[in-house]
């Protein structure tokens, strides 16, 4: 039977030097774009609606998270260090289940935006483009 | 210059070099597809050298293991320890600012599931908590009673 399940619980890690560490502040994670692909096969002498094909291939997902940003953090400077000296770099979500679930990300592109409003705490925004399978 | 870990954290075993090799372990977990598999990680007490030890200190996820450690991170057992509670609460995906309390004060210790919820896990003072709250509701009980009989009184 399918199981609601609560979003509290469920934790952001980033991998550094072989060490995954979980990064603060964080308000929500999302991970979206995954998707098969497919390809315009419709023929000339086809049926009357168009037809498409899968490619065989998927587009990897993207990871997005909003969360507080400190200036002083170890964890968000490493994080920002990506953006400077881009490097492949794991990353982690973990769910609370009876058997913990995991899935790690290889992910190749990253991005860190900070807003300061009047009526909110110091803040910022992760987007990271994840490569191949999850597993 | 060495760090010892504090706890249980989940290793890259793909990044790992020679010497976090001997340090890795396995359990059991779940993967993207739904399959059990065996996860690995560096257990609580792994003992972390160079660089990596002070980087460790400065997330939260180890103490110095030795004085040079210590000096070289320049924090205050305090300032340690501080860093340590909001870690773990950060890798048990606390964030919430009601439970944050509550996991300092000892009243919940992370989440777990239970059949379709998600419950949380109690911690050492999670008994006194609920006597306290059972000990407010009957003061409240009471002085709603009082009110009554006082507006009875009126009538």
């Amino acid at each position: 039977m399918a199981n609601k399940v609560k979003s509290k619980g469920t934790a952001l890690l980033m991998e550094i030097s072989a060490v995954y560490t979980a990064i603060p502040l964080l308000k929500s994670i999302s991970i979206s774009g995954e998707k098969s692909t497919t390809y315009d096969s419709t023929v000339l002498d086809g049926p009357v609606h168009m037809t498409k094909d899968p490619t065989g291939y998927s587009e990897a997902p993207t990871i997005a998270a909003d969360g507080f940003y400190d200036p002083d953090d170890t964890v968000q400077l490493a994080y920002i260090a990506l953006m400077s000296a881009p490097v492949e770099t794991n990353f982690k979500v973990t769910y609370v289940d009876t058997t913990p679930t995991s899935v790690i990300y290889a992910c190749t592109g990253f991005g860190f935006d900070r807003t300061a409003a009047m009526i909110d705490g110091l803040a910022c925004s992760y987007s990271i483009e994840t490569s191949g399978t999850p597993t | 210059m060495k760090a010892r870990l504090s706890l249980d954290q989940f290793a890259d075993a793909s990044k790992c070099n020679e010497a976090q090799q001997k340090l890795l372990s396995f359990k059991a977990g779940r993967n993207a597809a739904g399959k059990t598999v065996p996860v690995a990680y560096f257990p609580a007490g792994s003992v972390f050298e160079g660089d990596q030890a002070i980087a460790l200190c400065r997330t939260g996820q180890a103490v110095p293991a030795d004085d040079e450690c210590a000096e070289a991170l320049g924090l205050s057992e305090e300032k340690i320890a501080a860093l340590q509670v909001d870690y773990k609460m950060t890798s048990l995906g606390i964030n919430d600012k009601g439970d944050r309390e509550l996991y300092r004060a000892g009243v919940i210790a992370g989440y777990k599931k239970v059949g379709d919820k998600v419950e949380v896990i109690h911690g050492p003072n999670w008994k006194a908590y609920q006597a306290a709250i059972a000990e407010a509701e009957e003061l409240d009980d009471e002085l709603d009673d009082d009110d009554d009989e006082e507006g009875g009184d009126d009538e």
